[in-house]
């Protein structure tokens, strides 16, 4: 496997992980607003939970590897995020978690998909800033020193 | 100072190593000098030939087949490839940023985050240059992260 293709299998597994927990939290959030107290789950939402999660980790194929620009980078995301919109909802109507005519249930879907979006672009760029925080640092250090 | 030169095996990598209590200024200079000092471009300058310092570079760029250097405000272009100097400059302060462009880290101000995994080097004269994603792990290693 090439190098790329490695990198390609951590992000997948990764985003699926990330995807699987946030889906757990929100169905949670979406069972206790929906469904009555003593709703039985079947097993198979858990099935449902991880094929969910394995189609939205493929949208990661959306950013390519290779150099492209500011602006197609921001059309990316945008085309990314309305992947995960149409799988999320996909999925909610293909396993019938929306009950067809309620409007409701696709607009708390719809915002739980923009909350974890935001909450997820947040973390990435916090994280993003603090590692060029250590590059300066870094940076420093090597200009001090005379480089290599 | 005691000078020490040990031959070394066919293949083997050429190195100098420094053994000092501290890095004073003048070492520093001697350190810098080696690293950079390693030679200079020539340039066409309004069809005269120009030297120039490799030091005093900030970047290269490859624009419609052709490459530029850039110094503090000056702009000139250059007879080598971009994957030419950034053979002949391994190990130095030159570092391949993206496909089309070569900085000198020397001359990098800092660093700021980017979209798309990518970061933003912002040079001493004030030009900004991205620092392609594929790249971005290079430059950690380089750097010692």
């Amino acid at each position: 496997m090439t190098e790329n293709g490695k990198k390609r299998m951590v992000e997948l597994l990764l985003t699926f992980c990330m995807v699987t927990t946030g889906g757990l939290i929100v169905c949670v959030v979406y069972i206790n607003i929906f469904g009555p107290h003593d709703t039985l789950l079947k097993a198979d939402i858990l099935w449902q939970l991880l094929a969910m999660a394995l189609l939205c980790s493929l949208g990661n194929f959306i950013h390519p590897y290779r150099e492209i620009s500011r602006r197609r980078i921001m059309l990316n995301r945008c085309l990314h995020y309305l992947y995960i919109n149409a799988a999320v909802l996909g999925c909610g109507y293909g396993f019938a978690w929306i009950d067809r005519g309620n409007l409701l249930m696709p607009v708390v879907m719809m915002v739980g998909i923009l909350l974890v979006f935001v909450a997820v672009a947040s973390v990435i760029w916090k994280l993003h800033a603090k590692e060029s925080e250590i590059l300066n640092r870094k940076l420093k250090e090597y200009q001090r020193i005379g480089g290599v | 100072m005691k000078i020490t030169i040990q031959d070394i095996a066919p293949g083997e990598e050429e190195e100098i190593i420094v053994r000092c209590r501290e890095l004073d200024e003048s070492l520093l200079r001697m350190i810098h000098g080696l690293k950079t000092g390693r030679g200079k471009f020539t340039v066409t300058d309004n069809d005269k030939i120009r030297q120039i310092d490799a030091a005093d570079i900030y970047y290269f760029e490859a624009v419609d087949n052709k490459v530029f250097l850039y110094l503090e405000r000056d702009v000139f272009e250059t007879r080598y490839k971009l994957y030419e100097i950034e053979q002949e400059y391994a190990n130095t302060d030159f570092f391949r940023a993206s496909k089309s462009v070569i900085i000198n880290l020397s001359k990098v101000k800092q660093f700021a985050p980017d979209f798309g995994g990518r970061f933003e080097a912002q040079m001493m004269n004030g030009e900004k240059l991205i620092i392609s994603r594929q790249y971005v792990p290079m430059l950690k290693k380089r750097l010692g992260m």
